[in-house]
């Protein structure tokens, strides 16, 4: 189950794996350095899947997924390039997919609120809401209603802390499209987030 | 100002992200140019305070942690087997079972648009005469045979050669009856032949059940 804690800097999380990565990679076995990515990048990933499935279960299947396509690429996986935007990419097509699926078994099912039709019916589980502070779980249901495309671009950005390229890298688009998607998708959940906002500005 | 406000609109983001937390995506002229402009525009500047506070909101969250075991699970737990059955409904498999279910309709409907067998078919008149003709033949058979031998009639008997002919003749119409079965005056034409061909056969095993007792007479009449 997801645990919270308050949040650095993202930003700054990422930066300084790289040179390390590249050093070890020649010092140790393809094992250990699989070992050393899932040490390192497990947290961001699945941070990125909650965020994106709102679903700890969800997150930590597709978590494991994610890790399990590194693993059978491992040795293919080139050393001169940062690994967590592939990371990221291989994350995103797989929340993506399920985002379909739940969309398409969505189609069939009576939905009680006519915005989860568009955002995919997200599956909220007793135990996450009792974990989640009320914060996270608004923030949470209106990131749900972002399309999957903007959601994915505001959650590396806002809360993975990648640059506009590393983005465009992930979501393989343009780095002008990106930033088009993220302006649209921040001017969203801002709307849907000002009741809770508001009242701190004061 | 109204349409400058809408040019600078887009930039406003990450304005506020180089202003907040120094990240890069705007030039130093670029943040010049937005900042005299903030200075004029109340309207610009009220929604340059809610990014920020929106923004702001979003950093100070809470950080989702990794589960305990996950790490773990990643490194030890490779196979996929253990991941939710939910999202496997559409796996190779269930394509693969799907895909030959539908080719095996499809198949099928063909089969039957196309009549089917012609000897099973009891709506095609040809079939179901051609049966009718084989039973009839079958009857004849029994009535003629002689001897021990009842599954086939021996060379020697004199009806042999009389049926084989009808046998032969009946095959023949079937060869030629299956490609110009969309041809209804062909379709008549052949049931006609073939119904006389029963009622002929007809005609011989009532005379014979007839003349039982009188085989040598019988032969001769076939001579």
């Amino acid at each position: 189950m997801a645990i919270l804690h308050q949040a650095g800097d993202s930003a700054s999380r990422t930066e300084p794996l790289r040179e390390q990565e590249i050093s070890s990679r020649a010092a140790c076995s393809d094992e250990h350095l699989y070992a050393q990515w899932v040490r390192r990048y497990s947290s961001p990933v699945y941070g990125f899947l909650y965020r994106m499935l709102s679903s700890s279960e969800d997150a930590e299947d597709l978590t494991q997924e994610t890790f399990f396509a590194l693993y059978q690429n491992r040795t293919k996986v080139r050393t001169d390039v940062e690994l967590l935007p592939y990371l990221f990419t291989i994350a995103r097509r797989k929340a993506i997919s399920l985002i379909r699926r739940r969309t398409v078994r969505g189609i069939f099912l009576p939905l009680a609120h006519e915005h989860e039709q568009e955002i995919a019916c997200p599956r909220f589980s007793p135990a996450d809401a009792a974990l989640q502070s009320q914060q996270e779980q608004i923030v949470n249901q209106a990131l749900a209603t972002l399309k999957p495309k903007y959601r994915a671009a505001l959650i590396l950005r806002f809360f993975e802390g990648l640059s506009y390229p590393e983005i465009a890298q992930v979501m393989r688009k343009p780095e002008g499209t990106v930033k088009s998607w993220i302006f649209r998708a921040e001017k969203e959940l801002r709307r849907r987030l000002l009741p809770l906002v508001e009242p701190e500005r004061r | 100002m109204q349409s400058q406000c809408k040019t600078y609109r887009p930039q406003w983001l990450p304005y506020v992200e180089a202003r907040e937390w120094g990240r890069d995506g705007l030039t130093g002229a670029e943040i010049q140019d937005l900042e005299r402009h903030l200075q004029a525009c109340p309207a610009c500047r009220q929604q340059v305070e809610e990014i920020t506070a929106h923004l702001n909101f979003l950093h100070r969250l809470a950080k989702v942690q990794l589960p305990d075991s996950l790490a773990s699970r990643c490194l030890f737990d490779k196979n996929p087997s253990v991941l939710d059955p939910r999202r496997k409904a559409f796996s190779r498999q269930t394509i693969f079972v799907g895909v030959s279910l539908f080719v095996g309709i499809f198949l099928f409907g063909v089969w039957i648009g196309s009549g089917g067998s012609p000897a099973t078919n009891t709506d095609d008149p040809f079939g179901a005469l051609l049966q009718e003709q084989n039973r009839a033949l079958a009857q004849l058979q029994r009535l003629v045979q002689t001897g021990d031998n009842e599954t086939a009639l021996s060379p020697d008997n004199p009806w042999y050669a009389s049926i084989a002919e009808l046998k032969y003749s009946s095959r023949l119409l079937n060869a030629y009856y299956q490609p110009n079965r969309a041809n209804y005056g062909a379709q008549r034409g052949f049931c006609l032949a073939l119904y006389q061909n029963i009622e002929t056969i007809r005609s011989l095993c009532d005379y014979l059940e007839k003349n039982k007792n009188a085989p040598n007479e019988t032969t001769q009449w076939i001579g």
